[in-house]
């Protein structure tokens, strides 16, 4: 969501995975464990391997979820090109020389690799994020700033409504004002010079 | 009838419960605009608050339950020996229980901080008034003084609340909160000098809040100095004060050995 994406209709497996639900964690396994298997012995490793790989995914997938991240391809193709990802860096790390993996075009898409990248340079996106809403006009900084700061003492993020009466404001008007904001905090960073450095989606 | 951002910001905050949150996450699945919005959200909050990894320890659970089904330990066919040599299998052991300890011992050392490292014990207990009783007098006026310290503008709050008269009826309510202000800005000193004068007046409406708030600040300048011993032990010593119970939970929070671990 640096830039406006349309969320795949599997996003709310994400949206489960953030919510610990167990059955659709359960469903995930149940579903695409076989696969990730055959990824994984199939290409010199043992079922305990893709055990490691799967979960590892699930916890980057559940990471950057927690953080916004939007998905804008099949889940299916989003795992499989995560675990493939996870799986030739395991290879490299135990000094393999082949890294290729068989039949992964089965699977992978164009897309799903971009979602996969994107899903690693989502820490520095939020960077950027943070460093764009400092160079919004006052006003616009400080409706973001006070609406994702958490209170100090309490450590909870603040109601719309404790913002509205903060800034004086209207709570009607600071939601159409906070959605202006966020429109033009995605335009400034989709211009930014640093977004260009990270992979375009 | 709650609007759909409010009903946002409470599932964001897990606030969010029954009917309301089943109708929520049913909107959800097939809201797309819902869900990109909630993932702003998120950002948001991540990039410019903080998102607690805690919650990464609960969901590893859920994930090691289905994983010991759906990926279970390879075991050695009946009747081959191993050529595996033991020490590998103990080099193994050793590792995995090095990794268990060093498991726990972080999550131990996450959790003591999280709840016992004195900023944190102190969080937990600080209870401020949520308004003055009375806000507009004859000769001074709380208003202007607390609306910047709701606005968390501490340094004008406190010259506000200073303007106070001695005299004047308010004078007390404005020592309290500007104790409040001080203390969230950091000036544990000031607090205390404030919360005293309030005790000092006998006031009976603020005099066990202030009391209070007075040990909190001396626990926040230095948790095992003698005055904020003594405020402790004082409350500790009457068991009809309103933070008696408060005051019991925060000296077993203070002896606990949890404390050495927070740092």
């Amino acid at each position: 969501m640096s830039t406006q994406h349309i969320p795949h209709d599997d996003q709310y497996i994400l949206e489960a995975l953030v919510q610990h639900d167990s059955s659709v964690v359960a469903a995930v396994y149940r579903d695409y464990s076989d696969m990730i298997r055959a990824l994984v012995t199939e290409n010199g490793g043992a079922t305990n391997d893709a055990g490691d790989v799967f979960q590892d995914a699930l916890i980057d997938i559940y990471r950057q979820a927690q953080r916004g991240y939007v998905l804008t391809c099949s889940f299916k193709s989003f795992l499989y090109t995560v675990c493939r990802n996870k799986w030739l860096d395991e290879l490299r790390r135990r000094g393999r020389m082949e890294v290729t993996i068989k039949g992964s075009e089965r699977f992978t898409t164009e897309i799903a690799e971009d979602n996969a990248d994107r899903l690693d340079q989502h820490e520095e996106r939020l960077a950027l994020l943070a460093a764009t809403v400092e160079t919004m006009g006052p006003s616009c900084r400080d409706i973001l700033k006070l609406a994702w700061t958490p209170h100090s003492q309490t450590n909870k993020y603040p109601a719309l409504s404790e913002v509205a009466e903060q800034l004086g404001l209207s709570y009607a008007y600071l939601r159409k004002k906070k959605s202006e904001c966020e429109q033009a905090l995605r335009e400034k960073m989709k211009n930014a010079p640093e977004f260009t450095q990270l992979k375009d989606q | 009838m709650t609007d759909t951002y409010t009903l946002m910001e409470k599932y964001l905050d897990g606030t969010l419960a029954g009917d309301e949150l089943s109708t929520f996450e049913a909107q959800l699945r097939k809201d797309k605009i819902l869900q990109a919005e909630l993932s702003m959200q998120r950002q948001g909050r991540a990039a410019l608050g903080a998102v607690a990894d805690s919650e990464v320890a609960d969901f590893e659970k859920i994930l090691k339950k289905n994983s010991a089904h759906y990926f279970p330990v390879e075991s050695q066919p009946a009747g081959t020996i191993s050529k595996a040599a033991p020490r590998i299998v103990w080099r193994k052991w050793l590792a995995a229980a090095a990794a268990v300890l060093a498991l726990v011992f972080a999550g131990l050392k996450w959790y003591a901080t999280a709840k016992y490292e004195i900023s944190a014990i102190l969080a937990q207990h600080y209870a401020p008034a949520a308004t003055p009783a009375t806000l507009s007098g004859e000769t001074y006026d709380l208003q202007e003084a607390y609306t910047a310290y709701r606005n968390q503008k501490y340094a004008v709050a406190i010259q506000a609340f200073n303007a106070a008269p001695a005299d004047d009826p308010q004078y007390t309510e404005a020592m309290l909160f500007k104790g409040y202000a001080c203390y969230e800005s950091g000036q544990y000193g000031a607090a205390l000098a404030a919360f005293d004068l309030v005790i000092k007046s006998s006031d009976a409406r603020f005099l066990h809040n202030a009391e209070w708030h007075r040990l909190l600040a001396a626990l926040a300048e230095n948790p095992k100095s003698e005055p904020a011993q003594a405020y402790l032990q004082q409350i500790l010593g009457d068991a009809s004060h309103p933070y008696y119970a408060e005051a019991k939970k925060i000296e077993r929070q203070l002896k606990s050995p949890l404390r050495y671990l927070a740092g």
